[in-house]
């Protein structure tokens, strides 16, 4: 903020240290907390002054998919066919939202971020036309930010396709934790128990942080 | 004989009636508050708003007086847009180039008469509602706006909606796919019946009519709804091959600030849809100010709730408003000079969105026509000529009642909130206070503040009372009243409240046309004159600041400092406790603080009388010490703290020779830098009375 005179030094006047103290904080408060855009002519400032990730911090990460051959839900006695997958069945899976990937970010900093998750997902929807309505398959996720669910999509329900999913939220600095959940539909009396039911390919997320 | 001292350490403010408090001031002009001291303070002045400029007073150099001013901070004060009106032009003062700029937000405006209130400002959210009466009220956002370099544009927009949407125009359906028609007014978009879900317009049964209308409003950049156009032609057909069909419909733009449309419709009511043809129900909004065309294919039962009525918004009821409040999320706005008694409010959050029932009429032509507003804990105070009004309740259930039938005011720029003392306001005969919450408090009321110093008020000009301009700022923590004195238009005299000492004191010589400040507590100020006075007279905006200097001249390429404001001090008539028994003064001990070696002066009265008597001047050191160092001759000590100094509260004596009085005066006029702590008077009270009263 612009300063005016606090005090002024007159001829004659005593050396008067807090008089001479009142306007030197004036006039350096100007210079070191005063920066706005009445005291910053235009173009004063241009990128190359700003430090990196002073404004915004964007982290894309891949996970390649779910579940890996490592999970607890990869089931090893599945995709006994040809051509078919080998994951997620529900012999190591029984329903509720399970954790699909989590990542943590520690360089986040006060302000709004934004944060997508998008992959290709494959469901098997055998039965879903043909036995009946409780049958129907379907998979959602859950977005969760620091242990806080953001939102939860609807049922994602044909056989393979590409979902995006996206959120904004305030956010603290430190350390914050992404988790990315996903819920397939439980058990049918006619589905297979060893053929993969849920399946993630290409697992991304992104996120903007923006703060000031 | 022993003196007797007469010893006066806490000084008070301004008192015009006899007899006066010992410890008051007879005259007290352009004095602050010393912090550390509590004394009076003659350190201060005022300098222009553009530091920079070095040789002329740009940007402002040619603007002649400065009607209004607004600083209108966002962001805590990081966004500070300052506005303000001269000569017919609402200004932006562009802060954000290389150089400070000028930006005219709108030109040709109306010039206030003499005793009309310039433009009113007030801000709403993001928004600043700007008006005048007389010309069509503005709503501002201050920013952003385009960079110098290109068109300024600034983000102004009109206040209310001030047209009604024209009818969209839906085209004819045409039903038979096939179809090579000449008809250009018709489209055919049909969706088949092994379509599963609801969708398109009309029956899927062969043969049955089916008939529609629309209706469309616009959204504006503050969310509020126009009213809604008339509703469009009637369009129908008959259903073929079981198809529904989507209704191709131009669609009107809305006015600068639209953001969207949004589109009502009917459901089917031919006779065969059964519909009610008045019922409008929501189809979609149309998110851009752009397209003008859209396709309907919402089946009936997918519509949304029922349109609102033709009340929930109306044109702007008030375009030559003069000014606005902001209360309980609500745009109040009075009815304008021709309209006086009547109050508009917007729907809450919603300044540009009035309905047909939110006005109240206050009535009651004895106090007057409404003259301002200002909240006030849970009311809306209504400022009228001769009375004041509050506004209680809630949207859509305000209601008014009279606070006041005897005190108003037409100095609208004079309502402040002062903390701890409440809403002060300029009227007519002096300065009132209304007090407490009105609601809660056991000692609510209205209360005048100046009885004591009428000598003052009664110099205020009643017919320009508009042009009276107040601020309060938390920095000085003084009320500022600037007001048209001696019958002159402008403001000419300034009334400080100092809410530390709880005193009025008057300013002189600051040529203040209006008042405002920023988020700090700066006073800014706009010059009442300007280039009007000549070429390289002060202009624009200037800042009540510790500059020692009543602004700055132009003296060949160089701005240089005016002399400092004369500041002055005239005690009360002492009587020494018994008018009747003559007294001798001997001295006068001022007790300041110490300044260095720039005189002071000081002049004495006896009883009521004109002559002055002037001691010589005497510098503020102490007189039985070694002097302080003083600018100009201090020399820096290496190593020590030397040539620095603290001011010493001392008592600097200063004889009095005037013989024998009854009452005694004296009066300090310096403009020199002068903490005056305090004072004492050393006198000899001899036993004699006074003389008899004359006989013819």
């Amino acid at each position: 903020m612009k300063k005016w005179t606090e005090a002024q030094a007159r001829a004659a006047n005593i050396t008067d240290y807090e008089q001479f103290n009142k306007e030197y904080n004036a006039h350096k408060g100007t210079i070191n907390g005063g920066i706005d855009r009445s005291m910053l002519p235009q173009d004063t400032i241009a990128k190359g002054y700003v430090v990196d990730k002073a404004f915004h911090k964007v982290h894309v990460n891949e996970y390649n998919e779910f579940p890996s051959s490592t999970s607890q839900y990869y089931d090893t006695g599945s995709a006994t066919g040809a051509k078919e997958v080998r994951g997620l069945s529900y012999s190591t899976y029984s329903g509720g939202y399970i954790e699909i990937l989590s990542q943590e970010y520690t360089d986040l900093k006060d302000g709004m971020v934004q944060i997508e998750f998008s992959a290709h997902l494959k469901l098997d929807v055998t039965f879903s036309v043909a036995a009946g309505g409780n049958h129907n398959k379907g998979a959602k996720i859950a977005l969760e930010w620091n242990g806080v669910q953001l939102l939860e999509t609807f049922y994602f329900t044909q056989p393979i396709q590409t979902i995006r999913v996206t959120a904004h939220t305030f956010t603290a600095g430190g350390t914050n934790t992404l988790k990315v959940k996903a819920l397939c539909s439980p058990k049918g009396t006619t589905d297979w128990l060893h053929k993969s039911q849920m399946h993630f390919y290409n697992m991304r997320t992104m996120i903007i942080g923006r703060w000031r | 004989m022993k003196n007797t001292t007469q010893d006066i350490r806490k000084l008070a403010g301004l008192y015009e009636r006899q007899p006066q408090p010992t410890n008051a001031a007879t005259e007290l002009v352009n004095w602050t508050v010393d912090k550390y001291t509590g004394g009076w303070d003659s350190r201060i002045g005022y300098e222009r708003y553009n530091v920079v400029a070095t040789s002329t007073f740009t940007p402002f150099a040619a603007l002649p007086r400065i009607d209004s001013l607004c600083v209108f901070n966002k962001h805590q004060g990081a966004q500070q847009n300052i506005l303000f009106t001269s000569y017919g032009s609402l200004y932006h003062l562009y802060e954000a180039g290389a150089t400070m700029a000028l930006k005219v937000i709108d030109a040709q405006r109306n010039i206030p008469t003499k005793n009309e209130l310039p433009t009113t400002y007030a801000p709403y959210g993001q928004w600043v509602i700007i008006t005048n009466g007389y010309d069509k009220p503005i709503k501002y956002m201050g920013w952003p706006v385009h960079k110098s370099a290109v068109t300024f544009r600034p983000p102004k927009f009109e206040l209310g909606w001030h047209t009604v949407p024209s009818p969209p125009e839906p085209w004819g359906v045409e039903t038979d796919p096939t179809a090579t028609t000449s008809n250009t007014q018709a489209v055919c978009i049909f969706f088949p019946s092994n379509i599963t879900y609801p969708v398109g317009l009309g029956s899927r049964v062969n043969t049955e009519v089916n008939e529609y209308k629309w209706r469309v409003s616009f959204i504006n950049n503050t969310g509020s709804e126009s009213p809604l156009s008339d509703a469009s032609a009637t369009i129908d057909w008959v259903t073929a091959n079981t198809n529904t069909h989507a209704a191709y419909i131009e669609i009107p733009r809305g006015p600068d600030g639209t953001v969207a449309r949004r589109l009502y419709r009917t459901k089917n009511f031919s006779t065969d849809g059964g519909a009610v043809p008045s019922l409008f129900y929501f189809v979609k909004d149309i998110n851009n100010n752009f397209e003008t065309s859209v396709y309907d294919s919402v089946p009936d039962a997918s519509l949304g709730s029922e349109a609102p009525g033709i009340t929930e918004s109306i044109t702007f009821p008030a375009t030559r408003t003069r000014f606005s409040a902001v209360y309980k999320d609500c745009l109040f706005i009075e009815g304008g000079a021709d309209n006086d008694t009547m109050v508009f409010y917007s729907k809450p959050t919603k300044p540009d969105q009035f309905t047909a029932t939110a006005f109240l009429e206050l009535g009651n032509r004895q106090t007057g026509g409404i003259t301002g507003f200002y909240p006030y804990f849970n009311f809306l105070l209504v400022f009228r000529e001769n009375g004041i009004d509050a506004i209680t309740g809630d949207f859509p259930n305000f209601t008014v009642v009279p606070v006041s039938t005897d005190v108003g005011t037409r100095a609208t720029n004079t309502v402040t909130n002062v903390p701890g003392l409440g809403v002060l306001f300029l009227a007519s005969d002096g300065v009132y206070r209304i007090r407490s919450n009105m609601e809660y408090s056991d000692s609510p009321g209205i209360e005048k503040l100046t009885s004591h110093i009428t000598k003052t008020t009664d110099r205020i000009n009643p017919d320009c009372l508009a042009k009276a301009c107040a601020v309060y700022s938390p920095k000085w923590n003084e009320w500022h009243c600037y007001f048209p004195a001696d019958g002159n238009s402008l403001p000419t005299l300034g009334l400080v409240y100092h809410a530390e000492k709880k005193a009025f004191s008057l300013r002189e010589n600051f040529p203040v046309s209006c008042v405002s400040r920023n988020y700090v507590g700066d006073i800014f100020f706009g010059h009442n004159e300007g280039a009007s006075a000549g070429a390289n007279e002060q202009a624009g905006l200037f800042v009540l600041s510790r500059r020692r200097a009543l602004g700055e001249s132009v003296v060949g390429d160089n701005l240089v400092d005016n002399s400092a404001p004369t500041s002055t001090y005239r005690s009360p008539w002492h009587d020494m406790g018994d008018e009747t028994i003559k007294k001798s003064v001997h001295y006068v001990y001022l007790y300041v603080l110490t300044q260095g070696d720039n005189s002071i002066s000081l002049g004495y009265y006896k009883d009521f009388g004109y002559t002055r008597t002037t001691s010589s001047g005497k510098k503020l050191q102490r007189a039985d010490h070694l002097d302080q160092s003083v600018y100009g001759t201090a020399i820096l000590t290496a190593g020590s703290m030397q040539p620095w100094e603290e001011p010493f509260v001392t008592a600097i004596r200063y004889p009095i020779a005037q013989g024998s009085c009854s009452h005694f005066q004296f009066e300090i006029e310096t403009t020199n830098d002068l903490v005056l702590v305090g004072y004492a008077i050393e006198f000899t009270a001899s036993g004699t009375r006074m003389i008899q009263g004359k006989t013819i």
